[in-house]
């Protein structure tokens, strides 16, 4: 089984029945999500206006395409990820990295210093709410964000993950991770997808963020309209 | 026997004087204007027995001497710059220094003891240090054991005395510690200044006319001197100035780069029947930066828990805004700027001035630990006034801290305890009260105002509040609201700038209480850029960041704008720093020859004042720490000297991008 967490599961085929006897509850499990196809009305629910909630019917397995900290704002991730790439840039005009020093020795004897010493600078805080990019063995893209916190949070990416029946999807493409009970993490990676992981997510930031530099250029003349509207979809009076 | 007395300042010598002469000493020209030679006689020496002595007390102005590399040889342009790192240092005495030793050697000559009055701290040492070699040239008999050094920290008669009385040694460590840091900035700053000018000067000149860098370099002061032409354009370099300058620009590329962008929360309106607004409850998870993932969370809540929240903790515990630690330079500089908007060197220099009058205590100080013994009590009733006339507007509340009303909530109180003593000085505090006449400029009166409301807010008790919090969950998310009653003010009465102030009153719900929701909303927002630089938040950063000293923040912050790297702005009542186009380019071109860690960054400084730490310790030797930083700054050379065409290439791509 292990196969499965270290592949691509859009371009995966297995010949293992669900119910061998050979397989453990594990396998088992992990088979039956994959084997699982993705209800009808997931995805295609968007452009219907009466989706809201729902909950899922049976367990699905997902791969993990991207991890985004979602409390944090794209430029402080930039600026954390740039002087974990180069400690020397570091910012030095907040409080917050005063007590930063750099590191350019290290003994090797010296058993006592990790990784997670020299990788101070985490973007990754327990009480962080974060937005995952899934992907189902179909290819469709998927969204899910935690509302506990996930220990795994800094898997690598292609780690799998079964969304177990009963967790919750908003408009038939965010699920929201609300218990343990939820999902099933099970590890594995994809090798190709975390490599110069870093310098990808900085690409990935910096174009999202020129792109919504661009979009509020183009929409400024349209502020005002599209203002009122959104305050209307954003604002409900519950009563 | 004849007892030599020197201290720092002639103001310092002629109040010691006046202490310890009983009010009876004469005075006398030193052949320097402003130092002047106070006779007179005095017992209490325990070196001299109680034995009556005759005792001429003196000073010096600052340091006594400077050190600087020999002009004849090493002048600018006689050497080859790198020769700078190992040539020799002599000691050179400018006109007025000149005629300040002269005075020293010939009141030393007939001296059976040496007693160094130089304020307590390691510059202080340096100088006393500087004294005494100064005095042996005067007079060879002069032995260690004949020289001793007066521990005080401000001009109160009775702490005078006892300083007299309980003479110390000279502290060598601090001595070694103060040498290594002068010689250190001196070859890096001659060296580094020397290469910057020959380097940028021309294209300086051209982009920005002759009058864009002014002054000279401090760490290059007689080898400028035999050219003016240079003079007009000096580009120069400082071990604190350059990691001061790179703050500035680090924020003012911040704001430069920032791009906004958008967050989303959600609130809940919960009735608050005691008021005629609801209560707005704040979502735990604060803002996200993702519309989708805001959206999901405000839609399951709505379809899960519809209108109805749940009390799930209700907390309400007296509360307390603790008065200001005890007083120390930084916070005084800080404090300073932000409540009197005053730059840390008019702050610095008003308390300078106010010690020197014998009106507040030694300013330069990092200790913001009261020690037990200090009567502390005794100058809150100096602060009172009481019976005097045209009292000081806080008089009142000094005397109310005295008072014997049992049931008055604000007693007098032994101050907090910080973390920092540096065995020197107490902290910053008043020592005798100020009258309506005294003779201080209005930027003394409003410093020494803010030190003595400092000084009684700590003797204070704590503000008293109770505050409550409720926290509801809908649909297992969670929303908070806090409400706070201020209860007694204390010591906020005599310490306006603190704020702290009453708010609404929360909703009365009860803990498991299902309360309705009137409104429920999605809030979206956008971030905003941080604001230029102050001057209080350049103070904090380079403390702690160990750049300078207490003593030396302002004049860094001084010098980085007299050269011209920064200018300051004034945006309504605040003023900010800006980085000028020279400054940019000075710290993006060591960055782009890989030494923005050693220069425009804090590391390289912070581990050299580490080092200078261990040398006060007796864990280095001076030595050692001059070898390897000095080795270190002449690789940083060898590289900067190999790439100036960087240097050359930064300058013109800033200068056209900043135009």
């Amino acid at each position: 089984m292990s196969s499965i967490i270290s592949q691509d599961i859009t371009t995966c085929t297995t010949n293992i029945p669900p119910n061998s006897t050979t397989n453990s509850p594990r396998d088992r499990q992990i088979l039956d999500a994959l084997n699982n196809d993705e209800p009808d009305w997931l995805l295609t629910s968007p452009n219907n206006s009466t989706s809201g909630l729902k909950r899922l019917n049976q367990p699905l397995l997902f791969q993990i395409l991207m991890v985004e900290n979602i409390s944090m704002s794209k430029l402080s991730i930039i600026d954390t990820i740039n002087s974990n790439i180069n400690p020397n840039s570091i910012k030095v005009d907040t409080m917050k990295n005063k007590n930063r020093k750099l590191i350019n020795q290290i003994n090797d004897n010296d058993s006592n210093i990790n990784d997670d010493q020299i990788n101070s600078n985490n973007i990754s805080s327990a009480n962080s709410t974060f937005k995952l990019t899934l992907q189902s063995k179909s290819g469709n893209i998927y969204f899910a964000t935690n509302s506990i916190p996930l220990p795994w949070i800094n898997c690598p990416l292609g780690s799998k993950i079964i969304l177990n029946k009963n967790i919750i999807i908003i408009n038939g493409n965010t699920f929201l991770i609300k218990s343990n009970s939820d999902f099933t993490f099970l590890g594995g990676i994809i090798i190709n997808y975390n490599e110069n992981k870093d310098l990808k997510q900085l690409n990935y930031l910096n174009s999202k963020l020129q792109r919504s530099t661009n979009t509020n250029t183009n929409t400024n003349t349209n502020t005002n309209t599209n203002t009122q509207s959104r305050k209307r979809r954003q604002s409900q009076t519950v009563e | 026997m004849k007892v030599l007395c020197v201290a720092e300042k002639n103001s310092i010598a002629k109040a010691v004087a006046n202490i310890l002469g009983g009010g009876r000493s004469s005075s006398r020209d030193s052949g320097y204007m402003y130092v002047k030679n106070y006779d007179f006689q005095y017992s209490g020496f325990s070196f001299a027995n109680g034995n009556d002595c005759q005792v001429t007390m003196t000073s010096v102005a600052g340091h006594l001497t400077g050190i600087d590399f020999s002009n004849e040889r090493y002048g600018w342009g006689k050497c080859k710059i790198e020769e700078l790192f190992d040539a020799p240092l002599s000691n050179v005495f400018d006109k007025n220094q000149k005629k300040i030793t002269e005075n020293i050697k010939r009141e030393a000559r007939y001296a059976d003891y040496l007693m160094i009055w130089t304020d307590c701290d390691r510059e202080g040492e340096y100088i006393g240090w500087e004294i005494y070699q100064e005095a042996l040239k005067g007079n060879r008999r002069l032995t260690d054991s004949q020289v001793f050094r007066a521990v005080f920290s401000h001009l109160e008669r009775r702490h005078i005395l006892s300083a007299a009385r309980n003479p110390q040694r000279l502290d060598m460590n601090s001595v070694n510690a103060v040498g290594t840091r002068i010689e250190i900035d001196l070859r890096a700053g001659v060296t580094f200044t020397r290469l910057l000018t020959d380097t940028m000067r021309n294209k300086v000149i051209a982009a920005m006319g002759p009058s864009a860098t002014s002054g000279r370099s401090s760490s290059d002061n007689n080898n400028n001197t035999n050219s003016k032409k240079k003079d007009s354009v000096v580009i120069s370099y400082g071990t604190c100035q350059f990691p001061t300058l790179g703050f500035v620009v680090d924020r003012f590329e911040r704001i430069r780069n920032f791009i906004s962008e958008e967050f989303w929360t959600i609130q809940l309106h919960i009735e608050n029947k005691d008021a005629n607004t609801p209560t707005v409850f704040r979502w735990q998870r604060g803002n996200l930066f993702d519309r989708l993932s805001c959206l999901a969370f405000y839609e399951s809540c709505i379809e899960i828990a519809g209108n109805k929240a749940k009390v799930i903790d209700l907390k309400s515990k007296p509360t307390s805004k603790y008065r200001p630690l005890p007083l120390t330079t930084v916070e005084l500089q800080k404090n300073c700027a932000k409540f009197l908007k005053l730059n840390a060197k008019q702050s610095l220099d008003a308390a300078e001035k106010l010690y020197q009058k014998g009106f507040v205590s030694y300013p330069r100080t990092e200790t913001d630990i009261f020690p037990k013994v200090m009567d502390l009590r005794a100058l809150v009733e100096n602060q009172a006034q009481i019976g005097q006339q045209g009292r000081s507007p806080w008089a009142e509340y000094a005397e109310g801290l005295l008072s014997d009303d049992p049931y008055a909530p604000n007693k007098y109180q032994f101050p907090r305890n910080g973390t920092h003593d540096d065995k020197a000085h107490p902290p910053i505090h008043p020592v005798i009260s100020l009258g309506a006449t005294a003779n201080i400029t209005p930027v003394e009166r409003r410093v020494y105002e803010y030190i003595s409301r400092h000084f009684l807010a700590s003797c204070s008790t704590d503000a008293k509040g109770q505050s409550t919090s409720l926290t509801l969950d809908w649909a297992d998310e969670k929303f908070l609201a806090d409400g706070l009653v201020v209860l007694e003010r204390n010591f906020l009465n005599v310490y306006p700038w603190a704020k702290w102030e009453t708010t609404k009153q929360l909703p009365r719900l009860e803990m498991n209480e299902e309360c309705t929701i009137m409104k429920s909303e999605m809030k979206s927002g956008k971030t905003s850029p941080p604001k230029p630089m102050t001057e209080s938040e350049l103070i904090m950063l380079m403390d702690a960041n160990g750049i300078g000293t207490d003593a030396t923040i302002a004049e860094h912050i001084e010098k980085i704008q007299i050269r011209n790297y920064v200018k300051s702005e004034k945006a309504g009542k605040e003023t900010y720093l800006q980085p000028t186009k020279l400054g940019v380019a000075l710290v993006h071109g060591f960055e782009a020859i890989g030494l923005e860690d050693s220069f425009a960054k804090p590391f390289q400084r912070r581990e050299m004042e580490e080092e200078l730490k261990k040398i006060c310790e007796g864990q280095q030797t001076r030595n050692n720490v001059v070898n390897n930083i000095v080795g270190k700054y002449r690789s940083y050379f060898m590289k900067t000297n190999n790439s100036k065409n960087v240097l050359l290439q930064v300058f013109d791509r800033v200068n056209r991008q900043l135009s």
